[in-house]
């Protein structure tokens, strides 16, 4: 070593700080503050495949344990088609299905519907993928009852939600596809028909609309259950610039299909129930048409003004406790909406001045799919919204005065950047009194793996505990292998399948089986479900909003179509009682305004209520 | 002010310079002070000699070796050896055969002082600086045994003693171009401006001092303070040239002239040495370094690009591409030269700062983290650092860690608005509402401009239903800062509150407007196309 060197080796610390200072300058404090602004990036799974192991000590510390039990369960064949596997050339072979946990027999046990799609080539007329209705035979086990129930069909299937819309008992199901919907009436009988032309559904204009995020609301509270349609982009795929053609169409240097930004949005739909069986659409009077899309599909390669809804997620519930439900739809890469019932047929979009559509810094993020839940256990419904990679998912506590703010970094939920979040929900998990919440992830672009970013096209689940203080802590890692399985995941709904206390989850994952995660609860905590049957409000009670009170503990939840992403959970409410054995008061504000309280409830149980004639039976579940 | 190091490198130089005709003069003096040597060996000696000065080394090897096998000349022939090795650029059996000539007759002054010169070269200046002492011991009048000494001395910082050793030779030394460079340093060093001036009239006396010393002549003026005199003497290198261009002179007036802060003259001659050696990285990396001094990250790219093609391994000129690349956003080509180099030299603690910053403008925090934790392991007190652990922690959501980094940070230096801001932004996410306030008003006492922080500040507030406070605050900050997106946002979820529609609808376009604009500008992943 000469000694030139050796001095400047030995320069001293002030040069060492003099160094610092200036590359301090070089590299200020707002490319760290940028750091905050677009969150940190994603880190690259180091998630192993699942390996089965018993339930650990670490596991008692969550009170929950997911366990994949699809293949066990008969699903192991219900491989979702959509878009290519390992390239994909258009946005809409990225947004994925839905799935619902519905009772469409009404025999007490939730059954599983998933919807599939196709892909623009390799597949033969002779095997065109459909979607799956499976029939849940109490023993942990389904079958396959697709053919038999008349819900066979192919297409770019996206997302589904149920709901009685003629109230004759059993909930009917609505599928969105690129290029329409279709509404099955259960027909009662393990079967379906369609009836989408008879009920006014047909979409007949011009350009193929794409229907993404779907729900049933009675948003006039005239006892019948009305259809909200998000749509998401207008898209032509035969005139869509190809991957890398323009700036919207790279991603960290790869080409990807492009989109949505560059693209034209597409408009929201309501159709209002008659009453007979018939729809009418009432997208223009009602509001939900603001903001439009374009009429035609439009493409621009730079400077993209966003025009339309680009909605994904959906939900309706009330939440500013007016009794009036009111619509959230998440966002791609615009500001999420938020339509307000003004009670009197309309609505007014009022997302980003109540806080609830950006950020807080006032940012529009990838809004894909949309939980609704009361976290903080103030009687007042709040938002979970997962979006897409390098960003936080929002957590829009509400305020309890018509605004929203948001929470993620206060609640805990700041700290995961790295996942592109679609299905989501809040849920109490460990039947402690607190929901919980639970998110399915996965990238849009395969070809990611080609090239060593910080992100993967398969990622696992993520799942936060409420620590009942208002934030939440990440157990991902301590739920399960089931949950760190990585899959590029979408759909997801919430349910209790095996009827033993606990919600479980049905997921989407792309291009692969589904899976089932039966939730074994270890707690020794107890429960409630409800389960709301409406005579004057919509026989499905969707808007039902109750509320179980456990010594000072007071929880609500509310009965809703659609939610997560494009997905529907199970119409039964579930509330966790920690270690009380009663609830000690149980009320039911009916869609119509009706309020039923009942007192002194026993744990463990699902309560049937009817509209009107209090609790008509409870019924015992208890662990297989 | 050039750094010890450099001048050193300087008097380094200058002994490599005066090197070959030394050892020829001491080798004529040892011949002079040996006696009882026969006739025939010393022959073996003297045609040794004879061989080593016409550039027939392995000739001169022979004949020396021939003399080793009589004890009364082998003292002499090792030291011939010695002084072939030295020659060959082969220090350590240089210095082994000069020990093995001491050790048999320990007064070959020239043995001695080519011993020095040898433990220099090998990057001994202590050993050195004995061996050149005891060769003025040994023959106090011995000039280049006192040169050597004194220079030797500089370069260890002994600047008076290096004084004291040139002290009965100064009347000479001020006489020729390394003599007065010797003097100049430890003149300067000591603060001896008259005699530094002196020289530099001694200096305009010379008769024809070589380019190469005329510009570290001039450098060594410039570190002195001596601006002025420096100039005039890299002008009228500049004029000689011209005259004859130099790829290598050219360049070096170009750092000359930087040094000085003349940019123009300096980017000039880069300019110049580069035109005449179009595969010099060195000039390319300096017009880079000028461009970045006169805000021109673009050109300084350009030549950055360059410079790597030419020197593609260069630490420096990839921390510098990296660098610059990291300024312009170009992240997927700064991360990499930036690894490359902080690989290379991972000892530059400015490598792995800088390349933490980058995986922080990346996102790889946890890469961030880590690489900030080894540059803490070797300085654990130091504030900066601790700010950069404190806001990685917080944008990786560890709010503990970042309260303790970032508290730290601020004891140990606590006028730091950055730090400030990120303990403010942590109290916020940790919920401690109250805390965060106090952090970000006593933040704006000191630094009533700092736009971010009204806008936390206010959005604080705002939660906390302080209205007034929160849009006073908000408002402060658009005047401040009127593309600010949140300030704008906030300030119309405030009105909104407040059942201001009017001013709520306003502030909310006016916030989609600039998020548009964002939008529209971040959308771009930048990368650079290379030519092919």
């Amino acid at each position: 070593m000469s000694l030139c060197e050796r001095s400047n080796l030995s320069g001293s610390r002030r040069e060492f700080l003099r160094q610092l200072g200036w590359l301090g300058s070089a590299v200020p404090a707002s490319i760290l503050l940028r750091g905050l602004r677009d969150a940190a990036t994603l880190q690259r799974s180091s998630a192993s495949p699942a390996s089965r192991k018993p339930a650990s000590s670490a596991d008692h510390v969550t009170g929950f344990h997911f366990t994949d039990v699809a293949a066990q369960a008969g699903l192991g064949r219900a491989i979702n088609v959509f878009g290519g596997g390992t390239h994909k050339r258009w946005l809409l072979e990225e947004t994925g299905c839905g799935v619902a946990l519905f009772d469409y027999d009404n025999d007490g046990w939730l059954d599983i519907f998933m919807v599939n799609g196709t892909r623009f080539e390799g597949i033969s007329p002779q095997h065109q993928p459909s979607n799956f209705l499976f029939h849940n035979n109490r023993d942990g086990s389904f079958t396959d009852v697709t053919e038999k129930a008349g819900l066979l069909r192919s297409g770019w299937g996206q997302g589904c939600c149920v709901g009685d819309y003629d109230n004759d008992g059993y909930d009917d199901l609505v599928v969105t596809y690129w290029g329409g919907i279709v509404l099955y009436h259960n027909n009662g009988d393990g079967t379906f028909t369609d009836v989408t032309q008879k009920a006014g559904l047909e979409q007949n204009g011009p350009a193929r609309r794409w229907n993404t995020g779907c729900c049933f609301v009675d948003y006039d509270r005239d006892g019948h259950l009305d259809l909200f349609v998000a749509n998401y982009v207008n898209l032509d795929p035969q005139g869509a610039p190809q991957p890398g053609e323009n700036q919207y169409c790279r991603y960290y240097g790869l080409s990807v299909a492009c989109g949505p930004q560059g693209m034209g949005g597409g408009t929201n739909i309501l159709y209002h129930n008659r009453g007979d069986g018939t729809f009418e659409d009432v997208s223009e009077r009602s509001g939900v048409t603001i903001p439009r899309g374009p009429v035609a599909p439009i493409s621009v390669s730079d400077q993209w003004v966003p025009v339309g809804s680009y909605g994904l997620g959906v939900c309706a519930a009330d939440f500013d406790n007016d009794g009036w439900p009111d619509i959230y739809v998440a966002c791609d890469s615009v500001p999420s909406r938020f339509y307000h019932n003004n009670q009197d047929g309309t609505f007014e979009e009022l997302g980003a001045e109540l806080g609830c559509a950006l950020n807080e810094n006032g940012t529009a993020q990838g809004g894909m799919g949309v939980g609704v839940g009361d976290y903080d256990c103030d009687g007042w419904l709040d938002i979970v919204k997962t979006n897409y990679a390098d960003q936080t998912a929002n957590l829009y506590h509400n305020n309890g005065d018509g605004t929203f703010y948001d929470a993620v970094f206060q609640a805990g939920l700041g700290i995961n950047t790295k996942y592109l979040g679609w299905g989501v929900g809040l849920f109490d998990l460990d039947n402690d009194g607190w929901p919980d919440i639970f998110m399915s992830n996965g990238h849009v672009f395969p070809t990611v793996d080609s090239k060593r970013l910080h992100v993967t096209f398969k990622q696992g689940k993520t799942v936060y505990r409420n620590l009942g203080n208002g934030s939440f802590t990440d157990v991902t890692s301590a739920t399960g292998p089931a949950v760190t399985q990585p899959h590029s995941s979408r759909g997801t709904a919430f349910g209790d399948f095996d009827n033993d206390g606990d919600v479980d989850v049905a997921i989407i994952n792309m291009n692969e089986a589904p899976s089932l995660l039966r939730n074994d609860c270890l707690s020794r905590n107890n429960w409630l479900k409800v389960r709301c049957i409406g005579t004057k409000s919509n026989r499905s009670a969707v808007g039902a909003r109750v509320r179980v009170v456990t010594g000072q503990h007071s929880q609500i939840n509310e009965v809703m179509s659609g939610s997560s992403y494009m997905s529907q959970n199970d119409f039964r409410l579930h509330f966790g009682l920690s270690r009380a054995s009663q609830a000690d008061l149980v009320e039911v504000r009916w869609p119509l305004g009706l309020l039923e309280s009942f007192k002194n409830v026993s744990a463990n149980q699902l309560l049937v209520v009817q509209e009107g004639q209090g609790i008509i039976r409870g019924e015992k579940f208890g662990k297989r | 002010m050039r750094s010890f190091g450099e001048r050193t490198e300087i008097l380094r130089h200058c002994a490599c310079r005066v090197r070959p005709a030394v050892h020829w003069y001491k080798l004529c003096l040892a011949l002079l002070i040996l006696p009882s040597i026969g006739l025939a060996q010393l022959n073996h000696i003297e045609m040794a000699a004879r061989l080593l000065s016409q550039g027939q080394v392995d000739q001169a090897e022979t004949e020396a070796r021939q003399a080793l096998g009589n004890p009364t000349t082998r003292a002499l022939a090792f030291a011939m050896l010695g002084t072939i090795r030295l020659q060959e650029g082969r220090y350590e059996e240089s210095a082994s055969f000069l020990t093995q000539a001491l050790a048999l007759n320990p007064h070959l002054v020239g043995a001695r002082t080519s011993l020095g010169n040898a433990c220099l070269l090998q990057g001994k200046p202590e050993l050195a600086r004995k061996s050149f002492q005891e060769a003025v011991r040994l023959d106090p009048g011995n000039f280049n045994a006192r040169f050597e000494l004194a220079k030797v001395e500089a370069s260890l910082h002994n600047y008076r003693r290096s004084l004291d050793a040139a002290g009965p030779i100064v009347a000479q030394l001020s006489g020729s171009d390394d003599g007065i460079l010797l003097l100049a340093t430890d003149y300067g060093s000591l603060g001896r401006q008259e005699e530094l001036e002196a020289l530099a009239r001694n200096w305009e006396q010379l008769s024809a001092p070589s380019d190469e010393s005329s510009l570290e002549f001039g450098n060594v003026l410039a570190m002195f303070g001596m601006t002025l005199e420096a100039k005039q003497i890299f002008e009228a290198e500049e004029a000689k040239i011209a005259a004859h261009p130099s790829s290598t002179l050219a360049f070096k007036l170009g750092k000359s002239y930087m040094s000085l802060g003349i940019l123009d003259r300096a980017e000039q001659n880069f300019q110049r040495a580069l035109d005449l050696n179009p595969a010099c990285a060195d000039c390319d990396q300096s017009l880079a370094e000028i461009a970045e001094r006169q805000g021109n990250t673009e050109k300084a790219l350009a030549f950055l690009v360059a410079a790597k093609q030419l020197a593609p391994e260069d630490p420096e000129i990839l921390f510098e591409f990296g660098k610059v690349c990291l300024q312009r956003n170009l992240l997927e080509d700064a991360l990499p030269a930036l690894a490359k180099a902080a690989a290379l030299k991972p000892e530059r603690d400015p490598y792995v700062y800088v390349l933490a910053s980058a995986n922080v403008a990346q996102g790889n925090l946890s890469n961030a983290a880590s690489l900030f934790a080894r540059l803490l392991q070797k300085h654990p007190h130091d504030a900066v650092l601790k700010y950069s652990m404190g806001a990685v922690d917080y944008l990786q959501g560890k709010y503990a860690e970042a309260e303790s980094s970032l508290r730290q940070s601020l004891r140990a230096q606590p006028d730091q608005v950055a730090a400030s801001y990120y303990l403010g932004l942590t109290y916020d996410a940790l919920g401690q509402d109250d805390r965060a306030v106090a952090v970000f008003r006593d933040l704006l006492k000191g630094h009533p401009r700092h736009a971010p922080s009204y806008v936390k500040l206010g959005s604080i507030l705002l939660r906390q239903h302080n209205y007034d406070e929160a849009q006073q605050d908000l408002e402060r900050a658009i005047s401040l800062d009127s593309g600010s997106v949140q300030a704008h946002y906030q300030l119309g979820l405030l009105f909104r509150r407040l059942g201001k529609t009017a001013e709520s609808d306003n502030q909310f376009a006016e916030s989609r407007k600039l998020e548009a604009e964002r939008s529209s500008q971040t959308d771009l992943k930048l990368r650079l196309l290379l030519p092919d």
